[in-house]
């Protein structure tokens, strides 16, 4: 009897142990690039506790199943058939019908980007949304969907290849009142935005970037989720998931941090305070 | 003053330095790491790879460095050889690419907004009176080496695109005012825009005094009276058609340098062109261009009596271009046809009615073969009556081995059809001189090897350039003395051959936007079998500078102040004129340019500028003026902001 009892507890202990070993989220980076790190401070602080690392070609733990990638080299390794993963700071990597992870996307919710947009330009009625990749369609989508919830037309030029971008902003129709680049790593380049800039500047346009850090090199505006920001999202979303209360698919942040360069700003006629904005550059 | 000039560069250099720098987390870095998954996961693009040597100046560095005409654009890039020489018929600047220097450059293309303003009757570009207005230009590209096989015969040393802005979607306008010790000038605009499209209106005038004489002193007859005006209108009736219109002209009068009796000319430009393209979703995208344009000239009164001369030309062009295979294949197709010609009763004596009439096949396409390498290829076919029958191809292999590293390899084969007057001219220009044109005279071919790498740095701050050129031209376009006696007989044949070779490097950095600095360094060198002894003295193996160096900077300085300075510098070499007949000595000589300017509110910019600061003046052409000094200042408004 005594024994049985005692087998059966050093069976319970087992199991809890493997579950608790489990349930404890791994983290893969992809580098060690300063904002996979970031994002990976963002999860940990939102976790409630710090993560084991491993970088993205060693090889997982035996005993993990829950892992959090951090970059698109780490979201796009092989994981265990029974793993729980997330995956943030990914672009390039998407949510198949029969995947297991769960993407962060690098675009905010799409309805608080236009809320935030209008508050920065509340004369904004037609957007033009500059994108490329194939993997940036479902957010280009979800982007026109929410700003016609929110009587903002969108014009969506996908510019494809890349190293189009000169003659495709020739060949562009209809006008717009601001311009939106998409957080797309195809296009997102220093000569791509310097083209973008200046195109922008050229029609006294606002040009709206998608990542902290761009409106320093010259953008009008930005609109980001915070790479800490994303280290979140991802956190949430993997306790939801382990809670069972999420599936695999794209989640969005709706934390998102507008910073205006108001020199910029001013140079194509756009003046004022700028209280809808978190951050004014001078 | 060149200590002078380097304290200004020093301190210019010295705020650019210590203005700050890109963030330390750059803004980029995460997108080109991320870029990289892309390529291996093979759902990528590939960068921006071109297989010739390109160099683009954009509308904020014409802005920052202040430069007012398209001659002041190209002076300082990498292999360009630009000139302030006047010829004997009113051209105002001469420009060139990877030398090859003279009045008239057969071997070079240029268009506007897609449009050929090469003229057919000396073969080259009349810039000043080209009606187009620095104001409007958005970006101009600068591809230097053959590209004949996408833009036809006479594209052999490069061609240069200069590309208009589209009219503004709000209502807007400008004006700007400017005064200096050699000119001053005035420019409007205004344009208005909606959903279906939009509208702009420009003009501009200037007044120019012109070069003094090369001692520096008095009037060399160098004015220039100049009115542009021009219209760019855009319609959308959906959002895959585009119709654009874009018309123009312009009037100057001018004084011609160099000649006794006080030589005076007239010139008259006017153009219009129709651009409709439609995108489909799938099958790429096509494009139909229609245009006309003329110019007039009446010189008075040369030697022989005033000449008066007529050209004209009609194009029609049909492109298409299409992305297959997962955007790894890029084609472009087209055909043109292209009527041009001359009416001269003084330079085609006899005959005053030459044409040309030109049709043109051609396709260009490039494909991914690998994640580092991509082939292009392309090859077009003319035929034409001046030319015969004239194929030209090229091709290029590009491979990246390194992210951001990018070699270039590439060959080509170019044509350049003679022009009008060499082939039928007939003109008496001076009492003992006669030129005749030879019906015989065969299209020049140009094969070109080259040799490039490019490398993007610093998170696309930084950008080097290096290209290596060997051309070979053959059936040159030589002036010969057919019968000497009074009148002595001048005529042209396909006897000479040139060989040409250099090397040009190109540094530019961005610290941030707004402030960057340039530098650039060109090699050329020509040699050819008959040297000096063509009739009007058009030495190829001097008449270019070996080496030349430019170097610039421009920077926001805070406050709405900007500053932005460029220095030149050229070794000396023989300047000729083919259509006086001149030669020259140039020695090594330093070009410094610089600008200061306010911007208190976005809609005031004030002004000052100044050229080749370094000296009073300094002699550059052989057409018997010099290039001095000049200051100017001037004020902008901007309306409807």
């Amino acid at each position: 009897m005594t024994r049985a009892v005692l087998r059966r507890t050093l069976l319970a202990l087992a199991l809890l142990g493997a579950r608790a070993a489990s349930a404890a989220p791994t983290g893969v980076l992809s580098s060690d690039s300063g904002h996979y790190r970031q994002a990976l401070e963002g999860f940990s602080e939102a976790w409630g506790s710090t993560v084991a690392v491993v970088a993205a070609g060693a090889p997982l733990p035996a005993d993990a199943r829950v892992f959090v990638a951090f970059g698109g080299r780490a979201a796009a390794r092989e994981w265990p058939s029974d793993a729980v993963v997330v995956a943030c700071l990914a672009p390039s990597a998407t949510t198949g019908p029969n995947d297991r992870v769960t993407h962060v996307s690098l675009l905010a919710d799409p309805s608080v980007l236009i809320t935030r947009l209008r508050g920065l330009f509340p004369k904004l009625k037609v957007l033009r949304v500059i994108w490329s990749s194939e993997t940036s369609r479902d957010d280009t989508d979800a982007l026109v969907k929410a700003a016609a919830e929110r009587g903002v037309a969108v014009l969506s030029e996908r510019v494809s290849p890349p190293s189009r971008l000169p003659a495709s902003l020739r060949e562009l129709r209809g006008e717009a009142d601001a311009l939106w680049l998409m957080p797309d790593p195809a296009l997102v380049t220093a000569e791509n935005f310097a083209i973008l800039r200046e195109y922008a500047a050229a029609r006294r346009l606002p040009f709206v970037a998608p990542t902290e850090g761009l409106a320093e090199r010259g953008a009008t505006a930005v609109i980001a989720v915070t790479f800490r920001d994303m280290g979140r999202a991802a956190a949430a979303s993997l306790r939801a998931r382990l809670d069972g209360r999420g599936e695999a698919e794209t989640v969005r942040s709706d934390r998102v941090v507008v910073t205006v360069n108001g020199s910029a700003a001013r140079a194509i006629g756009l003046v004022g305070r700028f209280e809808s904005a978190d951050k004014v550059l001078p | 003053m060149m200590r002078t000039l380097a304290q200004c560069l020093a301190a210019l250099l010295a705020a650019l330095i210590a203005a700050p720098a890109f963030a330390d987390d750059d803004a980029f870095e995460f997108f080109r790491e991320e870029a990289r998954v892309y390529t291996a996961s093979r759902r990528s693009e590939p960068s921006a790879r071109a297989p010739v040597a390109v160099d683009v100046v954009t509308a904020a560095e014409i802005k920052a460095y202040g430069w007012r005409s398209l001659a002041d654009i190209l002076r300082f890039r990498a292999g360009m050889d630009v000139l302030d020489g006047r010829s004997a018929d009113g051209n105002r600047a001469i420009i060139s690419a990877r030398g090859f220097s003279r009045d008239f450059v057969a071997e070079m293309q240029v268009l506007v907004d897609g449009r050929s303003v090469y003229t057919p009757f000396l073969g080259g570009v009349y810039w000043q009176s080209m009606p187009v207005q620095i104001q409007d230009v958005e970006r101009v590209e600068i591809v230097r080496g053959p590209n004949a096989a996408l833009y036809g015969s006479n594209a052999a040393l490069g061609v240069i695109n200069i590309i208009t802005r589209r009219p503004a979607a709000k209502p807007t306008g400008s004006v700007m005012a400017l005064a200096g010790n050699r000119s001053y000038a005035a420019s409007e605009s205004a344009e208005a825009g909606g959903r279906l499209g939009g509208l702009r209106v420009s003009h501009s005038f200037e007044q120019v005094q012109g070069n003094p004489k090369p001692n520096g002193d008095g009037d060399a007859n160098d004015f220039l009276h100049s009115n542009m005006l021009n219209v760019r209108g855009l319609l959308t009736p959906d959002e895959s058609t585009e119709i654009e219109i874009f018309a123009g002209g312009s009037r100057q009068t001018q004084g011609i340098p160099g000649f006794v009796p006080v030589q005076r000319a007239t010139r008259e430009e006017d153009f219009e062109m129709v651009r409709a393209s439609k995108k489909f979703d799938r099958a790429g995208a096509l494009e139909a261009v229609l245009s006309r344009s003329a110019l007039t000239v009446n010189a008075q009164p040369l030697p022989v009596g005033t000449v008066h001369l007529r050209t004209y030309q009609y194009d029609a062009e049909l492109l298409h271009r299409s992305s297959w295979l997962d955007d790894r294949l890029s084609s472009v197709a087209g055909a043109g046809w292209r009527l041009t010609g001359a009416y001269s009763d003084q330079t085609f004596a006899g005959h005053p009615a030459q044409q040309n009439d030109i049709v043109r096949g051609f396709t260009h396409h490039s494909m991914k073969l690998a994640e580092a390498l991509t082939l292009a290829a392309g090859v077009s076919l003319e035929r034409s009556q001046v030319g015969g029958l004239q194929p030209a191809w090229q091709g290029a292999a590009i491979y990246s081995p390194r992210e951001n590293h990018t070699l270039r390899l590439s060959y080509a084969h170019a044509s350049t059809m003679p022009p009008l007057f060499n082939k039928y001219g007939n003109y008496r220009l001076s009492a003992p001189l006669l030129l005749v044109g030879n019906a015989e005279l065969r299209p020049q071919q140009l094969s070109s090897y080259e040799a490039g790498w490019t490398h993007r740095g610093l998170a696309g701050a930084l950008k080097s350039e290096v290209s290596v050129y060997h051309m070979e031209i053959k059936d040159r376009n030589f002036a010969f003395i057919q019968t000497a006696g009074f009148p002595t007989t001048v005529s042209y044949d396909n006897r000479n051959r040139a060989l040409a070779w250099g090397a040009e490097l190109s540094e530019e950095y961005a610290f941030s936007a707004g402030r960057a600095v340039f530098a650039n360094y060109t090699y050329e060198r020509i040699r050819d079998d008959k040297g000096p002894t063509d009739v009007f003295r058009t030495d190829l193996r001097t008449g270019t500078p070996v080496h030349k160096l430019n170097a610039g900077a421009r920077a926001a300085l805070g406050r709405g102040f900007a500053a932005a300075a460029v220095l030149g510098y050229k070794d000396a070499f023989d300047a000729n004129s083919s259509t006086r007949g001149t030669r020259l000595a140039i020695k090594r000589s330093f070009r410094a340019d610089a600008r200061v300017s306010w911007t208190p509110s976005p809609d005031w910019e004030l002004f000052l500028a100044g050229c080749d600061l370094l000296q009073p003046y300094r002699v550059e052409a052989a057409d018997g003026t010099a290039v001095p000094r000049r200051f100017e200042g001037g004020v902008t408004k901007r309306f409807g902001l």
